[in-house]
């Protein structure tokens, strides 16, 4: 079984948000309208976050984009009482929309603010609900439950039936997220974290690469590499 | 057949009517209460989008209420199974009336966390689906063992009045007096029966007693076992705890003190019973101090950066007002009234345990929302912030107002002091266990 | 807005479901079972029709390479086309973001005809058959006359053949006013590089192959014209090849290209010229300069003497004169350390590229061309005029010919009328001189304006004056606008003619930005959504109803037809498969080289096409004499080299300084859309990254100034200039020059999509940072001149 893993060289990564607008466009996240978004209710399942300190002129900005860690040992999972949230056979944390009871339980534990709620049931004027994404993974989630990022978990499926469909065996590189296929900088990389070949791999032991609050335990399995 | 307990006719009074009061009470806490439903049908409908909450402040007043709620609940239970095993004799008067407030409580704690849920129609899934890791499946386990515990222990204390009741009050309505038959089970007030009583109770109160310590702890795990800062200390569970029972036994102090004003059970209720109150509170409000220093200190000494955030809040930035109000409500005010004003003073000991109560509440809000608005990853994107809305304030209001209905309703159909453990405890009485407290 | 029925998920965990008794044991019951939650089955769905389809973005000048995933006849999904050689597969935020703009309901879905007061609000829906006989009529009627030249088009970005099209059919229509946008925004660049290098074009700079890359301006890697270039060529030249290049940012405030930047260099807004020239000083005093290159291909380094035998300084006594590093660090705030180094490092790690931004911006104040050619000059002296990791220069291919065609009488006298915006009279120097067109209309000169079109161009919006474009729109007797929403523009047209977005249209593009030549093919994605057209369809159609001989030189019954026609150069089949045909390599020009000619000099026109590189500009030397312009100015010799004026808003003794204490800041954010910004909600929840801000303006101001205004986080404020006030949101922010304050571009649009729950409140989103400042042209170059305002703040 392949270990999912992605890797995000700040390096190189711009803070463009293409990945943040990508994975909306894919995932279906319902626009949260102005006065929603003024309580910080936006649903973007991957957001670059700012991080400025320091006074003029010596200022120090760090921007950070942050999809699930789909850590191995993730918090989420262990604090959801009715396990709404689980990890399956490849790694991937996701979230059965259909069992979560809301309890927010999750979004409070996960240190990486990763996990959404939705306070309403999602919205869309009627003429912009033509370009939601048909995929069954990704229809609206109802109101009352929590969503987050999937590692775009419809493309595993879409990949491997494409492969079958072509009559070859599926390959790692066969499954691509869309925040990763659209990063403007090619800063984000995916694949196979226990294929020591793999370029995630690689990179995820390059001496640049670290996870976000290793010391938490988490282990994560996003890996950022160093800027500079 | 007039008791022979010359308390008993007091104790009994209140049962007997119910006056224009009632009903103007019962009426407004009834119209409350029916608010607080239209608010959580307007929720349900809608979604949790009206309340305040947000991101990050997932949890906000539902989840301050059930912490309330379930420490609340611990003033029976510490009253009635701690003292019981501890041999206080003193408290038997004040047992039915303190266990009352725990088994009203508690619906509006644990209702809270339902209040509280994205989906609760799927509060089903707790049992198809649980998952024993969940710190809110310990909740959900540990709060409805303590509330069926205590609704046994409850009934079971309260048998034997029951049973006075439908000997004494035939001049009770059919249905209510029928609804006595049934409740005594047949209860002959034999000395056997007693025996076996007070047997069961003394068992039940050490289960009760290891419940107590259980149930706020695992309270307080639902935030203490997060990493998030200001939460993730192994002092919040004893904290929590000893927090619960202060703001318990401060309520069980107001809730006496209306009852005797109310209904006119002075002699019952008698100043010597606030006076053992207030030693224990004031007990308790050092213990909390204790705590409160221990938990700031221990964090605000390490320093580290996350939980430095959370804690300079409180002390200084959004919360500092909410925190050193809470801070005079819970200790310092009440310090000094116990300490100076409030010995044989009732009016005293009231306006102190107003605070505390008031003050508790807005620890638990102290100790919720300022770890949500300043959480590890967002600090420094800026601060979250937090203010309830209208449907959290109606339905908040309601628990309230609900707790005090159920209260109300009850002193009216069921006597709030325990007829038969009091005989033994009250003065000029002395009592034989062995002889039947109706001396037939 | 209607909320949408989940659809429910199968769930993985089914199969492990269990009765768990103890936690609600007091609950449980024989019956619950019942109330088990079922998981539903997948819905088994009919194989939905599914198609990818190749287009071109129109979202910003750098047009890439998109595939459309259409299924059912809905556009669901956008990708970048990996075959597309300038993104390469990838696909910023807005080009994934179009689809909310191809399915917004802000969309007007026909044509409109305004019956009550222009601005009323009074809107008659029209066929398209009436509402383009109606332009036709009047288009004919003026053109029979004699007054065709009374009827402007003022345009804004226009893709590929458009350009071609609109200058045809005015032609042929017999009015010399197309005005385009240009003179807002790349205008400055443009003449820059024809002053100096003699091409007409907009540089593209090369930072694959470059070591060092100097960035005036905050906009490298949010909006430049080529973003999408840029930012893969800045994320290669740090990690996709063996030597680390630096990419400094220079910026009165960190943006995100100062933040991801290997160094900001924090400069007073607008003295970025000043700046470019210490450099210069330094780079020529230490002798760092490519002597070679200088000495051979570039002209008016040393001082020489012209043809008359006058005396003139050359750029190497200019700026070891005038541009001492004291001098300059006094005017710029950066210290004489930083520019040396700063400096020294760019001459010394080649290539190395200064690149200036192709839009003036706000920070203009009437330097923008001589700005420009001061950086521009920093190029020439380390030698990166066409040469690999410097500025190269855009080549486009060969394409069909088009159709010839005769002016009639009418025509040829309407191409000798003065324009309307003074391009070439008043701005000798001007192409065209678009913020001047509302004065000209109030002033009724050089004549009364009989009709405007708006193509993509929305002047109330872009340019609010102070309400003067307003006034000169009302003046008009009729004005159509093809606007796809109703802009500020569109609401004070007559009639609108819907244009349909890039995405339901027939188009081509070049491939700007990459150097070589090539194009990109832009064909519908879906059918049209609504009743709308594309105005090139709309054109070639007018040109049909009108007649000889604009039907002539647009013979085309439809775009598409023009398009086949114009691109019938390249195998077609390969060109629809791959969405492009390029080059794919682009020859760097050895100077002397036979190529060389073509990279410098190409288009001049009065100077002498020998291959050399202009400091000391011959061409601007070479202008006539104009009426209009100041002739003193245009006389002195020092006009034709680069240098720095500190213009009078910069100065704090201004009289405005006391009552106005800061310099405005704005720049355009990656997450700006421009005219669609306002109907994009996904664009406006990632909007302001630094500050966090969503569906709102904010203005960034500095810590110190912060305090001493007892300003907070999050307060809104009232941003003054004497010319009008907006609100915003304050956001303190350590990144930015301390007398400044920042303001982004791109919100404030009155016509709005209601998102949101709270519907009135939701009408306007943030501010438009136009309304604060007054605009103005540059006397020669006609290029705007809009800035820095000078504004105070305080709380609402
Ligand atoms: N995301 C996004 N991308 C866009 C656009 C958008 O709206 N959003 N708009 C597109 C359009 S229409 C255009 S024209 C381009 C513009 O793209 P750019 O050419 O990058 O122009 P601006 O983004 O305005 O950046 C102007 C910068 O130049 C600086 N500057 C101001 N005055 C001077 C000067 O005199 N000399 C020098 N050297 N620098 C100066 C300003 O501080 C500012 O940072 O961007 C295009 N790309
Ligand atoms: N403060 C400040 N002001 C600025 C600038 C700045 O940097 N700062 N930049 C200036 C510059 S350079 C520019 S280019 C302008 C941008 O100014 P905007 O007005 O924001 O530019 P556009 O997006 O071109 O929108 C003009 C009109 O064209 C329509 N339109 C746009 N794209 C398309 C299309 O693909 N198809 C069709 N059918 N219609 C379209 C829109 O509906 C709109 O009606 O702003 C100028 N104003
Ligand atoms: S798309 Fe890539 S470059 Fe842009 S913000 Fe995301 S990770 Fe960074
Ligand atoms: S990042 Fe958060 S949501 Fe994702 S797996 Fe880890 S704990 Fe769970
Ligand atoms: S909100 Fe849903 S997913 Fe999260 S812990 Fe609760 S039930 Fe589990
Ligand atoms: S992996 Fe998919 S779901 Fe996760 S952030 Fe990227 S696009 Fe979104
Ligand atoms: S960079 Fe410009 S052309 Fe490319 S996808 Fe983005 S908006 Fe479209
Ligand atoms: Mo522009």
């Amino acid at each position: 079984m392949p270990r999912w893993g992605m890797v995000i060289d700040l390096d190189k990564c711009f803070a463009c948000q293409s990945c943040t607008a990508a994975c909306r466009m894919e995932n279906n996240t319902p626009p949260a309208g102005k006065d929603q978004a003024g309580m910080g209710r936006t649903i973007l399942w991957n957001e670059v976050l700012p991080f400025v300190e320091g006074e003029y002129p010596n200022v120090k900005a760090t921007l950070l984009p942050r999809p699930c860690m789909h850590c191995d040992n993730p918090a989420c999972i262990k604090v959801c009482p009715v396990q709404a949230t689980y990890k399956n056979e490849e790694g991937l944390v996701l979230v059965d929309y259909n069992r979560c009871i809301g309890c927010r339980m999750c979004t409070v534990a996960c240190p990486y603010a990763v996990r959404y709620f939705n306070w309403y049931a999602p919205e869309w004027p009627e003429d912009l609900k033509a370009h939601l994404n048909p995929e069954p993974e990704v229809q609206p989630r109802p109101k009352g439950v929590v969503e987050k990022c999937t590692f775009c978990v419809q493309r595993l499926r879409q990949a491997r039936e494409t492969a079958e469909a072509e009559g070859r065996t599926f390959q790692a590189t066969d499954y691509v997220p869309a925040c990763v296929q659209t990063c403007t900088a090619h800063a984000r990389y995916f694949g196979d974290l226990d294929d020591p070949d793999s370029l995630v791999s690689k990179l995820a032991h390059s001496p640049r690469a670290f996870r976000m609050f290793e010391e938490l335990g988490t282990q994560p399995k996003v890996f950022y590499l160093k800027q500079g | 057949m007039e008791p022979k307990n010359p308390f008993t006719k007091a104790i009994l009074a209140p049962v007997r009517k119910i006056s224009t009061g009632d009903t103007l009470l019962w009426g407004t806490l009834l119209v409350l209460l029916l608010a607080g439903g239209a608010a959580w049908t307007w929720q349900y409908i809608e979604g949790l989008g009206i309340t305040g909450m947000n991101r990050p402040v997932y949890w906000g007043v539902y989840i301050t209420n059930f912490v309330f709620f379930i420490g609340l609940a611990h003033s029976g239970t510490f009253i009635s199974a701690i003292l019981r095993i501890a041999g206080q004799s003193w408290r038997a008067p004040l047992t039915r009336a303190a266990e009352a407030i725990t088994l009203f409580s508690l619906p509006f704690g644990a209702g809270s966390i339902i209040i509280d849920m994205g989906h609760p129609e799927r509060i089903f899934n707790l049992l198809f689906y649980g998952r024993y890791q969940s710190p809110i499946l310990w909740d959900v386990t540990a709060v409805s063992l303590y509330m069926l515990s205590s609704i046994v222990f409850f009934y079971l204390s309260l048998i034997p009045d029951i049973a006075l009741c439908r000997d004494r009050l035939t001049g009770a309505p059919r249905w209510q007096h029928r609804m006595y038959e049934v409740l005594a089970l047949g209860w002959n007030h034999s000395p056997e029966q007693y025996r076996r009583l007070e047997k069961a109770l003394d068992g039940m109160a050490v289960f009760m007693t290891m419940l107590v310590v259980t149930v706020h702890t695992v309270v307080s795990w639902l935030f203490g076992m997060t990493v998030q800062p200001g939460w993730h200390t192994a002092l919040i569970g004893p904290f929590f705890l000893l927090g619960a029972i202060l703001s318990g036994t401060a309520a069980v102090v107001i809730v006496l003190a209306l009852l005797r004003k109310a209904y006119r059970l002075e002699k019952v209720l008698h100043l010597g019973l606030f006076n053992s109150l207030r030693k224990l509170l004031i007990t308790f409000v050092l213990g909390w101090l204790y705590m409160m220093i221990a938990e700031h200190l221990t964090i605000g000494y390490s320093s580290m950066t996350e939980e430095m955030v959370v804690l300079t809040d409180k002390f200084s930035g959004a919360y500092a007002a909410v925190f050193w109000s809470m801070a005079a409500l819970v200790f310092g005010v009440p310090l000094l009234v116990f300490l100076f004003k409030g010995k044989n003073n009732i009016g005293w000991m009231v306006f102190a345990c107003v605070l505390i109560n008031i003050g508790m509440w807005m620890e638990r809000y102290i100790v919720i929302i300022p770890t949500e608005a300043s959480p590890r990853l967002l600090t420094v994107m800026g601060q979250g912030s937090y203010l309830p809305a209208l449907p959290e304030i109606l339905i908040t209001v309601a628990c309230f107002a609900g707790m005090a209905l159920l209260y109300a309703v009850f002193t009216r159909f069921f006597p709030i002091v325990p007829i038969w453990e009091t005989a033994q405890e009250l003065p000029g009485h002395a009592h034989a266990a062995e002889t039947s407290p109706t001396g037939d | 807005m209607t909320a949408i029925d989940p659809n429910p998920q199968k769930s993985k965990l089914s199969r492990r479901d269990f009765l768990k008794l103890g936690a609600t044991a007091a609950a449980a019951g024989a019956g619950l079972s019942l109330l088990r939650p079922t998981h539903k089955p997948l819905a088994a769905q009919p194989d939905p029709e599914e198609a990818t389809v190749k287009t071109t973005c129109a979202l910003c000048p750098s047009g890439c390479g998109l595939e459309v995933r259409v299924v059912d006849g809905k556009a669901v999904k956008v990708e970048g086309n990996p075959l597309h050689p300038l993104n390469q597969g990838v696909c910023c935020l807005k080009g994934q973001t179009s689809l909310e703009v191809l399915y917004s309901p802000e969309r007007l879905e026909h044509p409109r005809l305004q019956t009550g007061k222009r601005g009323s609000g009074d809107w008659k829906e029209l066929s398209w058959d009436e509402a383009l006989g109606l332009v036709a009529n009047r288009l004919v009627s003026l053109r029979e006359a004699g007054k065709p030249h009374s009827v402007a088009l003022m345009h804004g970005d226009l893709r590929g053949q458009m350009r071609q099209v609109v200058n045809r059919f005015m032609r042929a229509y017999g009015s010399p006013n197309v005005i385009s946008r240009d003179s807002l925004g790349e205008g400055a660049a443009r003449l820059a590089l024809w002053l100096s290098q003699g091409v007409n074009a907009l540089p593209v700079y090369d930072l694959n192959n470059s070591n060092y890359v100097l960035a005036f301006g905050g906009n490298l890697l949010e909006s430049s014209r080529n973003l999408i270039g840029y930012l893969g060529a800045a994320a290669f030249m740090r990690r996709g090849r063996p030597q680390r290049g630096k990419l400094v940012a220079i910026h009165p405030r960190l943006s995100l290209t100062g933040i991801k930047a290997d160094e900001w260099l924090p400069i007073r807004p607008g003295t970025y010229g000043a700046l470019a020239l210490g450099m210069a000083n330094v780079i020529v005093n230490s002798k760092l300069y490519d002597e070679d290159f200088v000495r051979d291909f570039t002209f008016g380094f040393e001082d020489f003497e012209d043809a008359a035998g006058v005396t003139h300084q050359g750029f190497k006594s200019l700026v070891l004169e005038t541009y001492t590093l004291e001098r300059v660090a006094a005017v710029t705030g950066v210290s004489t350390d930083k520019i040396a180094r700063i400096a020294g490092e760019f001459a010394t790690n080649r290539p190395a590229v200064a690149v200036l931004p192709t839009e003036p911006g706000e920070l203009s104040s009437g330097n923008a061309l001589y700005t420009a050619l001061a950086v521009h000059a920093l190029n020439a002296l380390v030698g990166s005029i066409d040469a690999k990791g410097g500025v190269l220069l855009q080549r486009f291919p060969k394409l069909a010919e088009w159709p010839a065609y005769a002016l009639d009488e009418t025509a040829r006298r309407g191409e000798t009328k003065e324009r309307l915006d003074g391009a070439g009279t008043q701005f000798p120097l001007a192409l065209s001189a678009y913020q001047n067109v509302p004065e000209r209309i109030l002033a009724g000169q050089p004549y009364p304006l009989e009709m405007l079109i708006l193509l993509n161009a929305n002047p109330a919006y872009e340019m609010p004056n102070g309400g003067r474009t307003l006034d000169a729109l009302s003046k008009v007797p009729f004005v159509v606008s093809f606007a796809s929403t109703l802009d500020e523009s569109a609401a004070q047209a007559d009639l609108v003619l819907p244009a349909s977005t890039f995405l339901e249209i027939w188009g081509d593009d070049y491939l700007e930005g990459t150097g070589y030549a090539g194009v990109s093919l832009r064909r519908p994605v879906v059918e049209a959504v609504h009743d709308t057209r594309n105005p090139g369809d709309v054109l070639l159609d007018l040109a049909h109803r009108i007649g000889d001989p604009v039907k002539q030189a647009l013979p085309w019954p439809t775009y598409q037809e023009l398009i086949t026609n114009r691109l019938s150069v390249f195998d077609w089949e390969k060109l629809e498969a791959n969405g492009n045909w390029s080059e794919l390599v682009y020859f760097n020009a050895a100077p002397g080289s036979p190529a060389w000619q073509e990279v410098v000099g190409r288009d001049r026109l009065n100077a002498p096409k020998d291959g050399r590189f202009d400091f000391f500009s011959r061409e601007r030397f070479a202008l006539p004499g104009s009426d209009s312009a100041p002739s003193a100015m245009l006389r002195a010799s020092s006009a034709c080299l680069p240098h720095f004026d500190i213009p009078a808003t910069l100065t704090d003794s201004s009289a405005d300084a006391l009552d106005y204490p800061f310099l405005l800041v704005t720049q355009p954010l990656i997450t700006q859309s421009s005219q669609w910004q306002g109907i994009v909600p996904t664009l406006q929840e990632c909007y302001g990254l630094q500050g966090n801000v969503k569906w709102d303006s904010w203005v960034e101001i500095g810590r110190k100034a912060a305090e001493a205004l007892g300003l907070e986080n999050g307060q809104r404020v009232w941003v003054e200039s004497p010319l009008g006030r907006v609100q915003a949101m304050v956001r303190v922010y350590a990144g930015l020059w301390p007398n400044a304050v920042f303001l982004p571009p791109g919100q404030g649009h009155h016509t709005f999509v209601r998102w949101g729950r709270k519907s009135a409140e939701a009408m306007l989103v943030g501010a438009n940072p136009n309304a604060l400042t007054e605009i103005t042209s540059e006397p020669l170059t006609g290029l705007a001149v809009s800035g820095p305002a000078r504004v105070r703040v305080y709380p609402v």
